[in-house]
């Protein structure tokens, strides 16, 4: 069953567009990746889900949880269902925590919202929380300040605080950046990990293919502030369509297979805010850029043989030929 | 932050020199070498030493150095409560200019620069014409003078902090505004407020000193610095020390505040950029 549906979200900050039109849907339980560079547009989605898009920001369209428009639910409401039924983890586990405050008292403090319960109780959850994050000693730990804890201590205590009500659907704006590559995978593991057993849903936010190859069974490609591509995880990887993420697969070191001298890059940078092309945003990076591309193009579902139902859509007019 | 980072003199100085008129507050409250409300005639103006007077007495008779003792009673009295008015209503005031913004928070922030404009002094004066002259007229004064600058302090901090992840994630947890100052945004900021109280707590002694020797201070014969400035002026020739005194008294509390103030600063908050007022 469809859990989350935006249709159409636009962001603008300032009067410069920054979120185009973006339509994806998340289902009970499932795990979706969102990728892209930044500037992408991706944090920004995420926040508007939650309703916390800077003062600057206007947000349009419509972003549908459980058959409710968070966009014109009123503040009351909205700070029902935040940290209770939707819940985020935040990138920056170095500043995502009050310093001043006990990391125990911020993993309980979701619970103190939503559930009334007394401290005691809230902080026992917490310990058992933690604990569960396999983190070693929950009791000193809720004890301890956020400075005194490593990067990937601090992760796990902000994924503690986002399941501490057990959402269904967990927003993770790249969870895992900040960490080291070892630590990376521990955390993204016990994410995943977390988010099955709770059968909530996932939507992740990652510039990282690895990670969303990982851990999501669906992926949306951002660029630009529009989703230029979607599918299944494996597929969209295996077999990109569109040119953007073609680009970043081939960027990709591969681990198994040749080992490359030199890894090819996407022409150019991502371009500042209001500074994308008219028409399709990537044309002025596309190698395969044609005269059509002056018209932006639609998301549109391509069947891989005739006649399948389409599993993935591509928003390109000259896409990558399906090997 | 490095939590081993040396304390300096400027703070241990001026942390000695406060504690030391808070001792002789407290002290003079019990237990002074003379009763300095007692006037006595026969022994007016007696030099230092004289008859077991170690300064020496007062116009009046009393003993300077029981009243210089006691007059640091007014002293902490003014500044703590003075401080206090200041900061139960310009912190609040501040913190929701920074959170609401907008109208509210333009109207909170011109508000707060026409009190600005007012100094001290005539605040002090305007309620001591409506209300009488006393300790308290001038404590109340000059408490109000220093709210706006406790809500421009509070706002400048408040909305530095609010831009922080916590906030946001505190905001994702489902907390409102209002609880999110009181939990995150205050206790983050407190460094600066408290080098700012210890600012503002010697400018209110100075003004209390100053409201005193205008006469719209403290009245006699409760003791008052400020008050003994006024009174040896007739003196000066013959017994500078009535002057000499209370002058040095004044001057060490404010040295020993602002070194206390600058010795938090550097402690606390080495980055932060206070407005204070001149």
């Amino acid at each position: 069953m469809t859990l989350l549906a935006v249709e159409d979200l636009r962001v603008d900050i300032a009067g410069v567009n920054a979120v185009g039109g973006v339509s994806f849907t998340v289902a009970d339980g499932q795990r979706v990746g969102l990728i892209g560079e930044s500037g992408s547009g991706k944090t920004l989605t995420a926040l508007a889900v939650m309703g916390l898009l800077p003062d600057a920001a206007r947000a349009s369209g419509r972003v549908v949880y459980r058959g409710d428009d968070l966009l014109t639910m009123d503040e009351d409401a909205l700070c029902r269902l935040r940290g209770d039924r939707i819940a985020m983890v935040f990138q920056e586990p170095m500043s995502a925590l009050d310093p001043v405050v006990r990391v125990g008292d911020q993993v309980a403090e979701p619970r103190l919202i939503h559930r009334g319960e007394s401290r005691d109780v809230a902080m026992r959850h917490a310990v058992a929380l933690l604990g569960r994050l396999r983190l070693s000693d929950p009791v000193s730990i809720a004890r301890a300040y956020p400075h005194q804890l490593s990067g990937g201590q601090r992760q796990r205590v902000l994924i503690a605080s986002a399941l501490a009500c057990g959402p269904d659907l967990l927003l993770a704006d790249e969870p895992t950046s900040a960490l080291d590559v070892t630590v990376q995978a521990q955390v993204l593991d016990l994410l995943r990990g977390a988010v099955e057993a709770t059968h909530a849903a996932l939507l992740l936010i990652t510039h990282d293919l690895a990670v969303v190859a990982a851990t999501c069974q669906q992926v949306l490609v951002m660029y630009g502030g529009r989703i230029v591509e979607r599918g299944p995880t494996r597929d969209v990887l295996a077999r990109p369509r569109h040119p953007y993420t073609r680009g970043l697969v081939d960027a990709h070191p591969n681990v198994v297979g040749p080992r490359l001298a030199r890894l090819p890059a996407i022409a150019g940078s991502v371009p500042p805010l209001g500074g994308f092309p008219d028409g399709c945003v990537f044309r002025d990076r596309c190698p395969r850029a044609i005269e059509q591309c002056v018209v932006e193009p639609v998301l549109t579902g391509r069947p891989r043989r005739r006649g399948e139902t389409p599993t993935r859509a591509v928003a390109c007019w000259n896409p990558v030929p399906d090997r | 932050m490095n939590r081993r980072r040396r304390v300096p003199p400027t703070l241990i100085a001026g942390a000695v020199v406060v504690a030391l008129v808070v001792v002789a507050a407290l002290v003079s409250l019990v237990w002074t070498p003379f009763d300095p409300r007692l006037a006595d005639t026969a022994s007016r103006l007696l030099g230092p030493g004289v008859e077991g007077h170690l300064l020496g007495t007062d116009q009046y008779g009393r003993d300077l150095l029981s009243v210089v003792l006691a007059g640091s009673q007014v002293i902490v009295i003014v500044g703590v409560l003075a401080v206090g008015i200041a900061a139960v209503l310009g912190i609040p005031l501040g913190a929701l200019a920074a959170v609401r913004g907008g109208w509210v928070g333009e109207l909170v922030m011109r508000g707060s620069d026409v009190m600005y404009a007012f100094p001290a002094v005539l605040m002090a004066l305007m309620l001591s014409a409506a209300y009488g002259s006393s300790t308290t007229t001038a404590m109340v004064a000059i408490g109000i003078a220093y709210v706006p600058v406790f809500a421009r302090v509070t706002r400048a901090a408040s909305l530095q902090v609010l831009t922080r992840d916590y906030v946001l994630a505190a905001r994702a947890y489902g907390r409102r505004s209002p609880y999110i100052v009181v939990r995150h945004v205050l206790p983050n900021i407190s460094s600066v407020l408290i080098v700012q109280a210890t600012v503002a707590f010697a400018l209110a002694v100075l003004a209390e000193a100053a409201l005193s020797y205008l006469g719209v201070g403290t009245q006699p014969p409760t003791p008052s610095w400020g008050r003994m400035l006024k009174d040896s002026q007739t003196f000066l020739d013959s017994a500078p020390r009535l002057a000499l005194w209370p002058g040095l008294a004044i001057a060490a509390v404010v040295l020993g505040l602002n070194l206390l103030g600058d010795g938090l600063r550097d402690r606390y908050d080495p980055h932060a950029h206070i407005e204070g007022r001149p």
